[in-house]
């Protein structure tokens, strides 16, 4: 017998072992697993093996069909460019904000920091509402402030500027929190010695964040490519994959050839997010070890903190205009036609998306405590507990994460519209899409939570009889509230703002009130749009203040 | 502890709330406008006591929802939408026949001779046209398919996505029809240049011609008409060399859950109390009802000999010809 299956067996007698003292755990982690295999799983072995089985039997038809069809190839590339160009600018901002924030003494923070994270909690197309409200060829700055007739905002341009506005956020969070990590020290030490700024910069900060900017970069680039409303609206001529795989899958009922564009969509995603992930596990933390927030030195000129300045000013300046826009859009008559002020929107609004928001919340207020509670459970098992199989729990919870919401929204059609899982149609299909779509983030801050307190208390718990449950209950639950209300609150925003899953998933029964607001832009009913945008952002505010309320945001246990 | 257990009940009473979501209402995929559909399913609920659930999908979407769906119905009716494609449904099996008494009233080449499908009203295909912008672009209306093709409206105009669209696809079979086939997309490659976007909605060129977003959209009249009567600053135009239109038809779809209450709509959507709610709003029903000023019934235009079989049959070869040829 070899030494490796000999090794294989110990393992596997200890893993029964463990199981046989805590029975427990062998229960959980069984549900959990068939759970994360039947709906992250399942859905996407049903696209990919529609994909490449739509005739009948295998073939790779479908790809060489969409690859030989210009319209149908482009899409691909379409997807990639604008993938390419929204990371790249959304990157440059988001470092740009991060630096200025964590390096330089920078006035006005208070009213850049919350505009700045503003788009993280807004309807996905809100910024595409206000762009054809302001740059449309009936836009209020194209046409009647520049006299401008025929501009086009449609198409690349449009796209990157709302994905930029929409998605800089995610890199500034990223790298503030990379920048921060990274200590002044050894940049007062470079200064002190004589290097200019430039050179600190250059050969000291730069270099230090470059894994903060790959990995945001890759992530925007998910983002991007996964985003479905946007060129949806926005797109004019320029067709990308999300759009056009929603089109042949739902529009033509082209099931395979709206499985194999998925498919497209599903390995660039992949790919990036893998490499993201890698980049993350292997990143050097360097410590802090000065006092963050409280600098010696100025590590910027005068004019360059300026310049910082008037860039933050800029972008938030836009969000600003854009959420103006918005509210101007809500209560003006007709835009371009009648100028004058009117309830009129809201009135229709009130009758068209009543019951929308009302099933929206009762959806999305079932889902969020059972994808954060599921979360915590994974990150639970995952730092404080050893199985066999923990790697690959550990990546499939991740996984929805990086799955275009198309892709999801194709795997469930095809996965739940038969028996013995006859779910197309119910609210509950809608329940389940969000619990394990918004789940990564629950995991992913649990874990970190996790990993920085001491397993002696829960050792403790343990040791003095308690079970795995039990402990889980009383001893590791109040020491990750934190995390808990993150992923809350973060589960809470994405089921309420979610579109491209849900829109394959919505029903007569069911509605979701983004797919509300995506037909009335869609019917260029831009002021109940608007609206209708607006109450979204309020009610997803409202619903963090909830979150802390109900669960209590003192910390008062958390004195680890 | 308590805490938790709060949230927890909570959490299953909102899920039981989710499973018991009434079970005697009616289930309705609706393709016609949705501020239309809301006003159609309240009288209806007013009448007849019956609750609603529907959601608007274009006509391709509903098709091909019904299509995925046809193992397990979630909904019971298609209300409204583009005729061909209730042919279309008929043909792949996905509805079954219901002979209304109120069907009694409908011309026959309005209705399916086995009961598969029933019109409700008719709409001509029309150009509406953005009054403004039309005097920037120093142009007239256009007055024949043909007059869209002038350079002065490149990406000016919108027509649908025949793909999700069944308005758009009435466009393409008209063509062919008139012209035959292939002159029909070589027209359609030369109007491909004056087209800014194929919206996934055939209800989108219309709104978009209306706020000076675009200057024509290519369209039903009844849309217009309406717009028109709203007050926007468009008009309606038609091509001389003959026009398509839909009959917008309703068909009970096979194996749905509630039958009866399905049956009661048909009845109540081709009676003439539901006729005066379509006609109020611009439509032209085949029952009748006192039409608004300005509706246009088909009868007094130039609308083609149309075959709305053979455009159903035709309909996935068409399409994806134009998705080869033409969306490029």
């Amino acid at each position: 017998m070899s030494i490796a299956t000999h090794r294989q067996r110990s393992v596997f007698s200890k893993n029964i072992a463990t199981f046989r003292q805590d029975p427990m755990l062998l229960f959980t982690l069984l549900i959990v697993g068939f759970l994360l295999v039947v709906f992250i799983l399942f859905p996407l072995f049903k696209v990919l093996t529609l994909s490449v089985t739509g005739s009948g039997t295998f073939s790779l038809s479908e790809f060489r069909y969409i690859f030989e069809q210009w319209w149908l190839r482009q899409t691909f590339f379409n997807s990639m460019l604008l993938g390419v160009i929204t990371a790249t600018t959304s990157t440059i901002i988001g470092y740009i904000f991060a630096y200025a924030f964590a390096r330089t003494s920078m006035r006005g923070r208070w009213f850049f920091r919350p505009l700045a994270m503003l788009p993280l909690v807004s309807p996905p197309f809100m910024f595409t509402l206000s762009v054809i409200l302001l740059l449309g060829r009936n836009g209020l700055i194209t046409r009647y402030l520049l006299g401008l007739r025929g501009f086009n905002i449609y198409g690349l341009k449009g796209l990157v500027l709302v994905q930029t506005i929409g998605m800089f956020p995610i890199a500034f969070m990223n790298l503030e929190g990379v920048l921060q990590s990274i200590g002044t020290d050894l940049e007062e030490a470079a200064l002190d010695l004589g290097a200019s700024r430039l050179a600190v910069f250059r050969n000291i900060v730069l270099p230090l964040s470059i894994p903060g900017i790959t990995s945001s970069w890759l992530l925007i680039f998910v983002t991007s490519l996964a985003d479905f409303a946007n060129p949806l609206v926005l797109g004019g001529r320029f067709d990308v994959l999300s759009v056009q795989a929603y089109l042949q899958f739902t529009g033509m009922f082209n099931a395979p050839r709206g499985a194999a564009l998925a498919v497209l969509l599903l390995f660039p995603s992949l790919i990036a997010f893998t490499l993201q992930r890698y980049l993350i596990s292997r990143r050097s933390y360097v410590t802090v070890t000065g006092k963050p927030g409280h600098m010696r030195l100025r590590f910027v000129s005068r004019w360059l903190e300026w310049c910082l300045f008037a860039i933050c000013l800029m972008v938030t300046g836009i969000i600003l205009l854009f959420y103006l826009t918005v509210i101007a859009g809500a209560f003006v008559k007709k835009w371009g036609i009648d100028w004058s002020l009117s309830l009129e929107h809201w009135h229709y609004t009130w009758d068209v998306a009543f019951r929308s928001f009302a099933q929206t919340l009762q959806l999305a207020g079932i889902a969020t405590p059972i994808s954060a509670l599921l979360g915590m459970l994974i990150a639970f098992l995952l730092v404080r507990k050893s199985f066999v199989g923990k790697s690959a729990l550990g990546f499939t919870s991740m996984l929805s994460y990086a799955v275009p919401g198309t892709v999801v929204g194709i795997g469930y059609i095809l996965a739940f519209n038969q028996p013995p899982l006859l779910l197309t149609g119910t609210g509950l299909i809608l329940i389940i899409c969000f619990v394990f779509r918004f789940m990564p983030v629950s995991v992913e801050t649990g874990v970190s939570q996790l990993v920085q307190i001491d397993r002696s208390i829960e050792e403790a718990s343990t040791n003095l009889g308690a079970s795995t449950a039990y402990t889980f209950r009383s001893i590791t639950m109040p020491l990750i509230k934190p995390a808990f209300i993150a992923g809350l609150s973060f589960a809470f925003t994405r089921c309420m703002t979610a579109i491209s899953a849900i829109i394959f998933l919505v029903s007569g029964r069911w509605h979701h009130v983004t797919v509300l607001i995506l037909s009335q832009t869609e019917i260029m009913n831009l002021g109940a749009a608007s609206v209708i945008s607006l109450v979204l952002v309020i009610v997803v505010l409202t619903g963090f203040g909830l979150i802390r309320l109900a669960v209590g945001d003192k910390n008062r246990r958390l004195s680890v | 502890m308590k805490k938790y257990s709060v949230i927890i009940a909570v959490v299953l009473a909102l899920v039981l709330a989710t499973a018991a979501a009434a079970q005697d209402r009616l289930s309705v995929y609706v393709s016609f406008e949705e501020p239309l559909a809301r006003i159609v399913f309240e009288e209806f609920e007013k009448d007849t006591g019956i609750k609603v659930d529907w959601i608007r999908l274009s006509t391709g979407e509903a098709l091909a929802r019904i299509d995925a769906e046809k193992n397990n119905p979630q909904a019971s009716v298609w209300y409204g939408g583009v005729g061909l494609n209730h042919i279309d449904a008929k043909n792949k099996g996905l509805t079954e026949p219901y002979e209304s008494p109120n069907a009694k009233a409908i011309p026959d080449q309005f209705k399916d001779p086995d009961h598969y499908w029933t019109g409700i009203y008719a709409g001509a295909l029309g150009f509406v046209s953005n009054l403004d912008r039309l005097e920037e672009l120093g142009a007239e209306p256009p007055k024949s398919w043909k007059d869209l093709l002038d350079p002065k409206f490149r990406d000016e105009i919108q027509m649908a996505n025949p793909g999700s669209s069944g308005t758009a696809y009435n466009v393409i079979a008209t063509l062919v029809q008139i012209w035959g086939e292939d002159e029909a997309f070589a027209y359609l490659k030369e109007l491909d240049k004056n087209i800014q976007q194929y919206t996934r909605s055939g209800g989108a060129p219309f709104r978009a011609a209306s706020i000076g977003e675009i200057t024509i959209g290519i369209n039903y009249s009844h849309d217009i008409v309406k717009l028109i009567a709203d007050g926007y600053p468009v008009t309606l135009t038609f091509p001389e060399e003959g026009t398509g239109y839909e009959v917008a038809s309703i068909s009970l779809i096979k194996g749905g859950p509630n039958p009866e209450l399905a049956r009661t709509l048909v009845d109540w959507a081709l009676s003439e109390r539901a006729a005066q709610i379509f006609a109020d709003w611009y439509l032209t029903p085949f029952v009748k009802a006192n039409l608004q000023p300005g509706a246009i019934a088909i009868q007094e235009l130039n609308v083609i000999d149309q075959d709305d079989i053979w455009a159903a049959q035709e309909k996935d070869r068409l399409t994806e010809r134009w998705n080869n040829e033409i969306y490029r």
